[in-house]
């Protein structure tokens, strides 16, 4: 399963799109998330259900869930009134591009940590609908087009950098970069040739986006010096999406071919839900709390 | 690929296409030539009706699109899993609860 599969999927659907209410995507839970996400972006102005579901334990088994996860996907996907790619594992309709898969045996595999489930399966349907995404105003339209010439780089506390240099100085071919620092957007004071170097990927026009190695809160470049070190480098914040939403928005919108100020402006903005504007996000300081 | 209704910005890697040299959307290192072989191996299946639709004023429809995973897998002689074309298919066929009358109605389609 891969930018080729996806794409793949992505025509079936679009193809067949008038033909249908609603759709479930039955895939393998170890790359769902990235399809669901996928899908998302390339996907614009989508007004029907796409629901992505897969089990832990095959509906060949005596006991198993894939039968139930089926025939609640295809409920969903035939009667909810919810224009986007969704992703129902075990009791809850998550929003496909705010999934990881978080536990490699449970049946609950996946978890939205940055965004309320949208449906909850009871005995009844616990729906949340104030939370779906808008009706479109326009029509589907489908773009296909991912780069995949992004590095994903995860910091170890005083762990060798070199290859990390190696990786931003010698591929050329490199379009992207996303960091997982730490907490909201962390990284060792220490590390100067690190910065020096992300400065040079973003002089060559290589864009780099701040994410998180906390699967749950959002990167705030402006807390820490050093965040603002990186902001003033023009290293993007990757807000509360997913290091993989991150990722893939990237590839999506270089694979549009936009150029790198409408690339770093869109990053930021929420587009298919994956994204807490920071204008929604309520954070208060607590000066502004205080009385003057 | 012409479906009333929608839009297309996207054909530069459609199979007869993809032979075409794009900046975008290509893995490192891969040559077109490898993409079109690999989008020419994936069959994707016609639909195939699980529950026919009726007619029925309001009844939905929904289609079901099989891309492999455990959910479908079967075990093999070994008793490992493995993905056997048709094989959801069947089983969703014998699912009894698909007889209720709330079902949509539904077809399969398999990658």
């Amino acid at each position: 399963m891969d930018p080729h599969d996806w794409r793949i999927i992505a025509k079936t659907l679009y193809e067949c799109y008038l033909d249908y209410d609603g759709f479930v995507v039955v895939l393998g839970t170890d790359t769902m998330a990235y399809c669901a996400t996928a899908l998302s972006f390339m996907f614009e102005s989508l007004g029907k259900p796409i629901i992505c579901t897969g089990s832990m334990v095959p509906i060949a088994e005596l006991y198993n869930d894939a039968r139930r996860n089926l025939l609640v996907a295809i409920i969903l996907a035939a009667y909810l009134e919810l224009p986007e790619v969704g992703l129902f594992m075990n009791d809850a309709l998550f929003r496909g591009n705010r999934c990881l898969k978080t536990n490699s045996s449970g049946l609950d595999a996946f978890e939205s940590p940055n965004a309320p489930q949208l449906v909850k399966l009871e005995t009844r349907f616990r729906i949340r609908s104030h939370l779906f995404l808008p009706q479109p105003r326009s029509r589907l339209r489908l773009a296909t087009g991912l780069c995949t010439d992004i590095a994903v780089l995860r910091m170890v506390p005083g762990f060798s950098d070199d290859y990390i240099y190696s990786i931003i100085r010698k591929t050329s071919s490199l379009k992207g970069v996303v960091l997982q620092l730490y907490g909201t957007g962390n990284m060792s004071a220490r590390k100067t040739g690190l910065l020096d170097a992300i400065t040079e990927a973003i002089e060559r026009g290589i864009i780099v986006v701040a994410s998180s190695q906390c699967i749950k809160g959002s990167v705030h470049l402006d807390d820490y010096a050093l965040g603002r070190n990186l902001a003033k480098r023009g290293v993007i914040s990757g807000g509360d999406m997913t290091t993989d939403a991150a990722v893939l928005k990237l590839g999506f919108l270089i694979g549009q071919g936009y150029s790198p100020e409408k690339v770093t402006a869109m990053m930021q903005t929420n587009i298919r839900g994956e994204l807490t504007s920071p204008e929604d996000s309520n954070r208060t300081k607590l000066t502004a709390l205080i009385p003057s | 690929m012409a479906t009333p209704g929608i839009v297309d910005d996207d054909a530069a890697d459609t199979p007869d296409r993809s032979a075409a040299p794009s900046t975008f959307g290509r893995e490192l290192g891969q040559k077109p030539a490898d993409e079109l072989a690999r989008l020419r191996s994936r069959k994707l299946t016609k639909a195939q009706a699980i529950k026919p639709r009726t007619g029925r004023p309001g009844e939905r429809t929904v289609l079901v699109l099989y891309t492999g995973g455990t959910l479908g897998m079967k075990p093999n002689e070994e008793g490992a899993l493995e993905p056997v074309p048709g094989y959801l298919e069947s089983r969703m066929r014998s699912m009894s609860e698909l007889d209720s009358q709330d079902a949509p109605a539904l077809d399969i389609r398999e990658i």
